[in-house]
């Protein structure tokens, strides 16, 4: 065994260096991470389409227009017609099979909707950001190894602590020891929260594609791949033979009820119809249970299937008839996910994913206070770039839902427009903080520059929606309304934040000569 | 005068390569590092594999519990190769751990 004192000083330098080798990366996957937690609001303030007042709980009644939509549509076939329920994480009703392309219904007036791929491109590029995914093929993976390392400084980082208490320590008034205690607090307070997102974010980076070993051995060195062994075991359809002959449906409405009395722990999110209008029609409704929502996430729905002509019960899956992997997979989903969670779940979570950010930011500063007197350009310019990085994705991601407004809709590629403009509008910050001598000017000017991208988001999204602020306020739109006011409020931290940098005597420690000026 | 053409001893360069594997550490240096990351991620691998190859069971019950585990068995191999007093120690780990999960592999 190794001495204490080497036991200490390798700890200490392998969590500065795994820190800073995943530092920015971690950042960048908690930052989009933290504003994907707000992901269905999101959604429905980019898109017009989803632009409505909602009935309370978004309730609806298709009765009367359901026979007919499906034959329209020719979803009245042999394949399965999957129907999302209007909800918090999507206000339409949605009609989906199997190579075809999905179906949107406002849930009031039953109109079919035309959504263009466009209409969640904030969203959506903002989860991808998060995963790593607009990188091909290395993205998710090099997030996942990420993840890893988050681990691995969360054990070290707690370790090291442990280590530290047993000396006799005088705290000094530096800024050095105020980064390491903010570092400490914040990191010592996040150990539950990086935890469970580290190792559920190196589960679903790598873990999912890179698993083939495991199953090459379990399958006695047969088969490599793991969703061809696992799928038939986990992600069983239900398979009904189907009848011509044609027969009247109870209503859906009814079946909905029936189904709610027979299972009343099912929270039915979804269903899906099986030979409706025949004479073997089933129609099975799929949710989460009220009792235990982690278990029966997304990735192991509950469900009562329901006989369409009579109502009768023909199969129903309850949490204790599923599989126990599919348990622990849907809480493992959930705790990273929290897929059924409402606001105030994930108001809790974002506040902990920008602690995190924070943890992060302090541990950077703690190695740029110890660069800070060494002579040399990297510490300078190191921390221009990391100035970029961890401040200028901020007017860059402002710059997002502000171009998905200004844009046209049916503005051709507007996705890669939008994309390229983020990238470009990074880079531009990146050749900026290199170019401008003062580090105060350039955090001073990054903010005020998100603070406006967000002000112009949501005034163009006013003026081309027709829904102000005000207008959402006395519709009642609260979905709409909250996400306005939360990026109005953001605006105004940022610059509040962006006037407290310029009077902060802490930021000009680190003005150095500039490259220019040479070295 | 006559030289003698120099010929590199193989004693010299096998006794600078076991001065450089046991000569005790006090920083972590390329090799170390390196070895320990590299190390750590082969042997969750190789663990999760024997742990595959010994769970009874349908193949998710088998396959899953060794996804689950893998980041933190990468983090518990990574301590313990990176708590090793020379390169000697870690090499040895690396290649006794792998000899160990290959038998379990191969006779389950």
């Amino acid at each position: 065994m190794i001495a204490k004192t080497v036991l200490f000083k390798y700890l200490y330098r392998s969590h500065t260096i795994i820190g800073l080798l995943v530092l920015f990366l971690f950042y960048l996957s908690t930052y989009f991470g933290t504003l994907t937690f707000f992901m269905p609001y999101l959604k429905v303030w980019e898109s017009p389409s989803r632009h409505f007042v909602p009935t309370f709980e978004h309730t609806f009644n298709i009765d009367s227009s359901l026979e007919s939509v499906l034959e329209q549509n020719h979803l009245l076939g042999a394949k399965p017609v999957e129907i999302t329920f209007p909800s918090f994480r999507d206000p339409l009703f949605k009609l989906s099979s199997e190579s075809q392309n999905s179906l949107y219904f406002h849930p009031q007036t039953h109109d079919v909707l035309n959504v263009a791929k466009g209409e969640n491109l904030v969203s959506t590029f903002f989860n991808e950001l998060h995963t790593g995914i607009v990188a091909p093929l290395i993205g998710m993976p090099v997030m996942g190894v990420a993840s890893m390392g988050v681990l691995f400084l969360t054990l070290g980082g707690f370790w090291l602590f442990l280590q530290k208490r047993k000396q006799t320590f005088t705290p000094k008034a530096t800024w050095r020891h105020t980064w390491l205690s903010w570092h400490k607090i914040t990191g010592l307070g996040l150990i539950p929260y990086a935890l469970i997102f580290a190792c559920t974010g190196a589960f679903l980076g790598l873990m999912l594609s890179f698993s083939h070993p495991f199953a090459w051995s379990a399958s006695s060195k047969e088969e490599s791949s793991m969703r061809k062994l696992v799928s038939p075991i986990l992600f069983v359809q239900p398979q009904y033979k189907s009848s011509e002959t044609k027969a009247p449906m109870l209503a859906f409405s009814k079946l909905q009820a029936l189904a709610q009395e027979e299972y009343p722990r099912l929270q039915i999110v979804g269903a899906t119809l099986y030979h409706y209008g025949k004479e073997g029609a089933k129609v099975r409704f799929r949710g989460f249970d009220k009792e235990n929502v982690a278990q029966s996430g997304r990735v192991n729905r509950l469900s009562i299937t329901l006989n369409g002509v009579d109502g009768s019960v023909v199969e129903k899956r309850a949490l204790e008839n599923t599989h126990s992997i599919s348990r622990a997979l849907s809480a493992f989903y959930y705790v990273h996910f929290v897929p059924d969670e409402t606001l105030g779940m994930r108001v809790i979570l974002a506040c902990f994913g920008a602690a995190l950010a924070f943890c992060l930011v302090s541990g950077y500063l703690l190695w740029a206070e110890k660069k800070l007197h060494q002579k040399g350009w990297l510490g300078d310019l190191s921390n221009r770039v990391s100035i970029a990085v961890l401040i200028g994705i901020i007017p860059s991601s402002a710059l997002v839902p502000f171009l998905q407004w200004i844009l046209a809709f049916d503005l051709f590629d507007k996705e890669i427009w939008v994309r390229g403009s983020f990238y470009a509008f990074w880079s531009f910050w990146l050749f900026y903080c290199v170019f401008e001598r003062s580090i105060v000017t350039i955090i001073a000017r990054m903010l005020k520059t998100s603070a406006w991208l967000l002000v112009l988001a949501v005034t163009f999204h006013g003026l081309k929606s027709g829904f102000f602020i005000w207008q959402s306020f006395a519709l009642g739109a609260w979905t709409l309304f909250s996400m306005d006011a939360l990026f109005l409020v953001s605006a105004l931290v940022l610059f509040l934040l962006a006037k407290k940098v310029e009077r902060a005597e802490l930021f000009y420690r680190y003005e150095r000569k500039g490259v220019f000026d040479g070295y | 005068m006559v030289f003698q053409k120099w010929k590199p001893s193989r004693m010299t360069l096998f006794s600078k390569l076991h001065h450089f594997l046991r000569e005790p550490k006090t920083v972590i240096g390329w090799v170390h590092g390196t070895l320990t990351i590299v190390g750590a991620i082969a042997l969750a691998y190789a663990c999760g594999m024997s742990l595959s190859a010994l769970l009874k069971g349908d193949m998710a019950e088998r396959i899953f519990p060794s996804m689950f585990l893998f980041p933190l068995l990468v983090c518990c191999f990574g301590f313990w190769l990176l708590f090793s007093k020379n390169l000697l120690h870690v090499t040895l780990k690396i290649v006794l751990m792998i000899l160990l999960n290959a038998c379990i592999i191969a006779f389950v």
